[in-house]
């Protein structure tokens, strides 16, 4: 498959006070054409900061260093700030986690729409008009041509996301990149968020990278899965492998800690104990070694390489070790 | 907005009354009376009761108080107690528009120098540039205004002998003036904005922009500069209403025949209605420009409308 | 100890079985407290250290106030002591700051007047953070229309320059210290007031303040146990702030001519005497001037280390 987007082992870190801490520890990605991907892990696991890598949003203080970055057949690394410029709002897009802040208060949803239009598109204030209320019609905001004129404040949060998601998508960009676009919002809103960032890419033929914490969200709307913790990706695959033939203790725990609203039995939720690794001092092994209750010797010092566990499904655990795989024989993971 | 004006106004209106009673009893309650000095001139005493007489001063308090609104509400501001061939009205006709014009080349200077600088001082955050500024910008509000006009005087006029020191007859008699009416203002403003900034650049609709692919400088002069731009609206009130009604020290030290010079004469004079009357002006002005910086806010940032 | 093995990678194919066995959780290191906690105040200082400005700011304040308190003790001149016969001397070995018109020492009137100008600086801030943080405590607290009243007294208050009320209270009270006090302290608490109240107001409805509702503390339990000394950091920053202001108020006012007045003398008096002699004798504004810059600078990088260091998102 054609893909959009691959990123060859990316690594980035911040330069603090207290000394550099890795978010990032070497990550690899690919993104077909029309391909909607889920990037799932828990908060500090790297995959916001992943995004911003890529599209190059970070502070002065990061550094960012990659093997290359493929975005459309050409390597972003090797290009200046104004190629990027020219990238970002046009060829992708993004939506941000809370539309309350990341919407400018002072500027009219017109202006903010019209905005990338004028500066990737060139049109003129009447054309970039007349696409902004066709494109707040497409995400749905009634009375479009009012509403333009109006102040973020003035809309609901949902609305609001609504006006992110038409923004990232004015010039009808060939990737998406939503960070977290509905943790801020009700869960009857999330699912008019998703309905809409579906239909659209299935109108638009839109690549999408979405990334949550949610696993109700990636089984919505992803066939492909990336699975992060610790700066690192631990496992990937199409979504009914990752869910049904999870692969990596970490997968596991986060399947079993969601509420089955439909079960007859009594479960108790199963939490994961502990707390993410440290970042300013990585550990030498797998990161979710101290956590895991599989974990061996071998785990605790030495960092498992993603392997095949069958077709595009890949995992980073020792005990797909072929060594492992024979003294462990009866052991495995108990998939959901 | 038209209820926000008003709401606005009407406050003002009570800041200026709550200030003017104030002014009123502690003038006419301090002890030794306008006329002391005139002991000295060895009035006797009939005249100088007749004199008083022709004041109101021999009425009842609050009578003279009740008169005194009713003059104020005709625009009259009373008759200057040292010379009485003075109106009040008079002085302030003549001193203020002197006062105005140093004072609006400061404000006008304070902003040009402070702004900008506020601005770069936040972008190239702990390059020298800001360091240089940030410096700069503590001491000048640090060493008082007249402690830097005495230095500049003594400097470039003295030793110098650059700048002259008395009046303002040629636009070469404006600049140390000015100078010294704006280096606290440049300086607090450079802090003010600068802190602003930093505040704004770190917001999430700052990153939105860039991730729209708007240039750099777009979203500094666009995006950050107008939502930082409160604190100093804010500040312009006072600040005009300062400059404008005249530094106290420059006009004294540079011989200006502003209304700040009057002011500060009449306290020493005990000329009591002179510095009610300059007290009073003083007073309408600030209300007037708060209200001014009011509308500015709600031209700035619609939220605030909402809020009241 | 076992040996440590690294390096070993997926798909190495002779890695020792042992390798394989379980991990103890006795190996494993779970919710490590990754750095100690200080207390806030503990942690504030040390930032504070670390701010070679504000650092600098506390030796000056520390030099000027011995030496305001010791000095005159050790110096054979006293402050009023005139001399005709050395008038209008330059600084000299014998007189450090040199003579004014009168012959007197002018090294030692500085230190008197650096008596009086700190004294009216650290007191008038002081008593002004106390009113402020009382009025501003309280109003923020009661909250309703009391707050909306005693707000609108603020407003007021404030709408007008401080300056203009207290010169107007200054001529009603007199050219002294007490007069310049009860003045400074009528007008310049409300900027403190406003900030403990809006403090007062944020903290009001944490979860902490509630919680100390259910356990039964009543209002003055809460005002006084957990809302103040949650607030003290931006307090201590604003009442810091408020001693340069207090100072300079005095000077100019002094400086003016409707201050302090001789036989005391603060600094701004000192000034205001040297003003006919800047062109001939200028050393004589020189040290008075000096001294005020010098003393406000200080406090000013004080203020600003403090506003960094007590500052909770910056912490490291």
């Amino acid at each position: 498959m054609d893909n959009i987007l691959e990123v060859n082992n990316l690594k980035t870190s911040f330069i603090t006070g207290n000394g550099i801490v890795r978010a990032v520890r070497g990550i690899s990605l690919s993104i077909g054409r029309g391909e909607s991907v889920g990037v799932v892990g828990e908060s500090g696991c790297g995959k916001s900061v992943t995004m911003l890598s890529i599209m190059k949003l970070l502070d002065e203080n990061a550094v960012i260093n990659a093997d290359s970055i493929v975005f459309d057949g050409i390597d972003l690394m090797k290009k200046n700030p104004k190629y990027m410029r020219s990238m970002q709002g046009n060829k992708i897009g993004m939506v941000f986690q809370d539309p309350l802040t990341s919407l400018n208060p002072l500027f009219t949803i017109g202006n903010q729409i019209m905005e990338p239009l004028k500066i990737h598109k060139n049109m003129t204030k009447q054309e970039a008009k007349d696409k902004a209320i066709k494109l707040l019609e497409l995400v749905g905001i009634p009375s479009p041509e009012s509403r333009l004129k109006q102040y973020p404040h003035e809309f609901s949060g949902g609305m609001r996301q609504r006006v992110m998601i038409a923004i990232a998508m004015s010039c009808d960009p060939s990737l998406l990149i939503a960070d977290e676009p509905t943790t801020a919002l009700d869960v009857t809103i999330q699912a008019q968020i998703l309905e809409l960032m579906t239909g659209l890419k299935d109108k638009f033929n839109t690549s999408i990278i979405m990334i949550t914490h949610d696993l109700g969200v990636i089984s919505n709307m992803c066939s492909k899965v990336v699975v992060m913790y610790g700066g690192l990706i631990v496992e990937e695959g199409p979504i009914d492998d990752i869910f049904y033939k999870t692969s990596h203790p970490y997968t596991e725990g986060l399947l079993k800690s969601i509420p089955k609203v439909t079960s007859n039995k009594k479960e108790k939720l199963v939490p994961i104990n502990g707390s993410p690794p440290d970042l300013l001092n990585p550990p030498l092994g797998c990161p979710f070694a101290d956590r895991c209750d599989y974990a061996m010797k071998i785990c605790k010092n030495n960092l498992p390489s993603l392997i095949d566990v069958s077709d595009n499904h890949k995992s980073a655990c020792w005990m797909l070790h072929t060594k492992a795989r024979a003294l462990k024989e009866g052991v495995s993971l108990s998939g959901r | 907005m038209a209820k926000y004006i008003i709401k606005r106004l009407l406050a003002g209106l009570i800041s200026l009354w709550v200030l003017i009673t104030i002014t009123f009893f502690l003038m006419h309650s301090i002890p030794g009376g306008p006329f002391s000095p005139a002991e000295e001139r060895k009035i006797p005493p009939e005249v100088l009761a007749k004199i008083e007489a022709s004041y109101g001063l021999d009425k009842p308090l609050y009578i003279q108080y009740v008169n005194y609104l009713n003059n104020l509400l005709h625009g009259d501001l009373g008759i200057s107690f040292k010379d009485r061939d003075t109106l009040v009205n008079d002085l302030i006709e003549r001193g203020f528009p002197v006062s105005a014009r140093v004072g609006i080349v400061a404000v006008i200077i304070s902003l040009c120098i402070g702004v900008p600088l506020g601005i770069i001082s936040a972008i190239y955050k702990t390059k020298w540039i800001d360091r240089a500024s940030m410096i700069f910008a503590t001491i000048g509000i640090s060493i008082p205004g007249f402690v830097i006009t005495v230095l500049m005087m003594f400097f470039f006029c003295v030793k110098f002998k650059i700048f002259p020191t008395f009046g303002l007859s040629s636009p070469l008699h404006y600049v140390l003036p000015v100078a010294g009416l704006s280096f606290y203002p440049i300086a607090y403003i450079t802090r003010l904005l600068r802190s602003s900034m930093l505040e704004t650049m770190r917001q999430d609709y700052i990153r939105t922009a860039r991730s729209k692919g708007v240039k750099e400088i777009m979203v500094i002069a666009k995006h950050a500069l107008r939502n930082s731009l409160m604190p100093v609206v804010t500040y312009l009130g006072p600040l005009i209403a300062g400059l404008l009604t005249g530094g106290f020290v420059v006009e004294r030290l540079f011989s200006i025949p502003g209304i700040g010079r009057e002011f500060v004469s009449s306290v020493g004079d005990r000329d009591y209605s002179v510095t009610l009357g300059i007290t009073v002006f003083y007073g309408a002005f600030i209300i007037i420009a708060n209200l001014c910086v009011d509308i500015l806010y709600v031209i700035i940032d619609p939220r605030v409308k909402v809020e009241e | 100890m076992e040996r440590i093995e690294t390096n070993f990678s997926m798909f190495d194919q002779d890695i020792p079985d042992e390798m394989f066995e379980n991990l103890d959780s006795s190996e494993k290191s779970t919710d490590d407290i990754t750095s100690p906690s200080i207390s806030y105040w503990k942690n504030a200082w040390v930032r504070l250290k670390k701010d070679p400005l504000a650092m600098l700011g506390i030796i000056i304040i520390i030099i000027i106030t011995i030496a305001s308190i010791i000095g005159p003790m050790l110096i054979p001149y006293s402050y009023d002591g005139m001399d005709i016969t050395i008038q209008n001397q330059g600084p000299t070995a014998a007189h450090w700051f040199g003579t004014d018109k009168f012959g007197r020492d002018i090294f030692v009137r500085t230190l008197y007047g650096a008596r009086i100008s700190l004294t009216i600086g650290f007191l008038a801030a002081f008593l002004n953070g106390v009113i402020g943080v009382l009025y501003g405590g309280f109003s923020g607290f009661i909250g309703g229309r009391i707050d909306l009243i005693m707000m609108r007294i603020v407003d007021v208050i404030t709408s007008v320059p401080s300056l203009l009320y207290i010169i107007l209270i200054m001529m009603f009270l007199g050219n002294n210290i007490q007069s310049i006090l009860i003045a400074l302290c009528l007008t310049y608490w409300t900027g403190t007031a406003r900030q403990v109240r809006s403090q007062i107001l944020t903290l009001k409805h944490q979860d902490f303040v509630l919680a100390a509702r259910v356990i039964g503390e009543n209002k003055l339990q809460i005002l006084t146990s957990h809302l103040i000394p949650n607030s003290m950091g931006p307090i201590i920053v604003t009442i810091t702030f408020l001693i340069p202001q207090a100072i300079f108020q005095e000077a100019f006012l002094s400086f003016l001519g409707i201050g302090i007045q001789v036989p005391m003398a603060s600094w701004g008096t000192l000034a205001n005497d040297a003003i006919p002699a800047l062109f001939t004798q200028p050393y004589q504004m020189f040290f008075p001037v000096l001294a005020i810059s010098f003393t406000m600078l200080a406090l000013n990088f004080i203020g600003d280390g403090l506003r960094d260091a007590l500052d909770p998102r910056l912490k490291k």
